[in-house]
């Protein structure tokens, strides 16, 4: 029953202004459930890693960040998609009653296609800073860091280049989530340099409710950390329709 | 001219059952790139033990790979080439290319370079590419993935668009960054 008095708690401010003096100021994501999940939304700074296996949601989610900073807070946002075409992801977007392609027209949204190679040598030169500047950029999602374990480099580590992704979006000051594809249920068994690094982590999984071959599955959102602030310490269930992510705030597992 | 590769030794194959090559080994001695490799392995197309950096490739995986590549050296679509090569299985089908064992870098001499007429087709892909996804700001490596093709062909294409006007090249940290021209505030 920890879970009712925390949601009794949580803050109702969800005015997305920035900088207050508030030393634990939040900054709202703009999808109302996860907020309060979050106890008010992303500690400012945090950057926001969503791990699922394949098919959990989280391309869904991370657009879905996009546009509400778009319609809630005016913010515009990046799509940075390696593998992804961007005409999938409108369609996937209209699917959800999402206009992606209006939103660019209006110079909100910057879907860019490319590889986690290029995507690096170029937040390297600062061409994404003039991005940033140019566009007013305030978000940003990187859909899936996946992509960046399939090619080894001599000069670095993972973890070193997963601290550049991050170090430099934010020196742009860009709200920063990303997503990765993991195994189901592989959490539990093997911490990656991303868990520790990323301040906030979701985990998203599509499981059956029990071992039974016909059991029904269920998809389920988790906060498995949250730097500087509280968080919800139950799985939540949720479902995927128009409007992205639907989060069922009663119903925990 | 499209190059062949060398012929097939049956006394080596039989001498490397045990053949174990990692991943930048088996990109070089297959004359692909390791991000392709990469790709092509998370896609399913070839098989490697082990997992992310330390993945490792068999005799099977190598002899796979090369015949995707001479598949795709005659002309076929990396689609076409995976279906002409399905059957491929160690009893049923005959050795197809040699391992040269010897120098791994042999098997880059072979490097495939387009005729003028597929060069030029692969311009036109490239260009339909861009114009399809705008967006797109990648380099050569990235690009021959999403069109399927090699690497060396794609940056031959891309510098061709380069001089017709058609894209921009941002050289960038040791690696050339592709993007359409004529793209207002897209730095
Ligand atoms: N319009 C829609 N209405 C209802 N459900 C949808 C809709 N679009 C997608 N889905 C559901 O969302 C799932 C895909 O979500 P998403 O693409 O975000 O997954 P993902 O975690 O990014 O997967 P991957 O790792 O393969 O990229 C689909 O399998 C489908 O179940
Ligand atoms: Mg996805």
């Amino acid at each position: 029953m920890a879970e009712q008095s925390f949601d009794k708690e949580r803050p109702q401010d969800n005015s997305g202004t920035r900088g207050g003096a508030d030393a634990f100021h939040r900054m709202p994501t703009g999808i109302e459930a996860l907020d309060q999940l979050l106890d008010g939304g992303l500690p400012d700074g945090n950057s926001l890693l969503v791990q699922g296996a394949p098919g959990t949601g989280k391309t869904i989610l991370g657009m879905q960040f996009l546009q509400a900073g778009i319609e809630q807070f005016d913010e515009p946002g990046m799509f940075v998609t390696f593998e992804e075409h961007p005409r999938r992801l409108y369609r996937d977007a209209r699917a959800l009653g999402w206009d992606f392609e209006a939103y660019e027209r209006a110079r909100q949204l910057l879907v860019v296609f490319t590889s986690p190679e290029a995507f690096l040598s170029e937040l390297g030169s600062d061409n994404y800073g003039k991005l940033v500047r140019e566009y007013g950029l305030r978000r940003v999602c990187v859909d899936s860091l996946t992509q960046f374990e399939s090619y080894p480099s001599a000069m670095e580590q993972g973890r070193v280049r997963f601290e550049r992704v991050i170090n430099a979006l934010r020196r742009d000051n860009l709200s920063v989530m990303m997503t990765r594809e993991t195994e189901s249920r592989e959490a539990p068994f093997r911490v990656t340099p991303e868990e520790y690094l990323a301040d906030t982590v979701i985990q998203l999984e599509y499981e059956r409710m029990d071992e039974t071959r016909d059991a029904q599955r269920v998809r389920t959102l988790e906060v498995m950390k949250n730097r500087g602030a509280a968080h919800s310490s139950s799985a939540h269930l949720f479902d995927i329709g128009v409007g992205g992510i639907n989060l069922h705030r009663s119903s925990n597992l | 001219m499209t190059p062949t590769l060398p012929t097939f030794d049956p006394l080596l194959w039989e001498a490397l059952p045990d053949l174990n090559l990692n991943i930048a080994q088996t990109a070089e001695l297959c004359g692909i790139s390791v991000r392709q490799l990469g790709y092509w392995t998370r896609q399913g197309y070839v098989m490697a033990q082990g997992k992310g950096t330390r993945r490792t490739y068999g005799l099977e995986s190598v002899r796979r790979l090369l015949a995707i590549r001479k598949a795709m050296n005659s002309g076929l679509s990396l689609r076409q080439a995976l279906r002409s090569v399905a059957d491929l299985s160690p009893s049923s089908a005959p050795p197809i290319i040699s391992l040269p064992i010897t120098s791994p870098t042999a098997a880059k001499a072979c490097a495939f370079s387009l005729s003028p007429s597929d060069a030029a087709s692969l311009s036109k892909s490239l260009h339909a590419f861009f114009l399809a996804n705008g967006r797109t700001r990648d380099h050569a490596g990235g690009l021959a993935i999403k069109l399927g093709r090699f690497e060396e062909d794609v940056q031959a294409a891309a510098e061709a668009l380069c001089a017709a006007g058609i894209l921009v090249s941002m050289p960038c940290a040791g690696m050339t960054v592709y993007r359409q021209a004529g793209e207002k505030n897209l730095g």
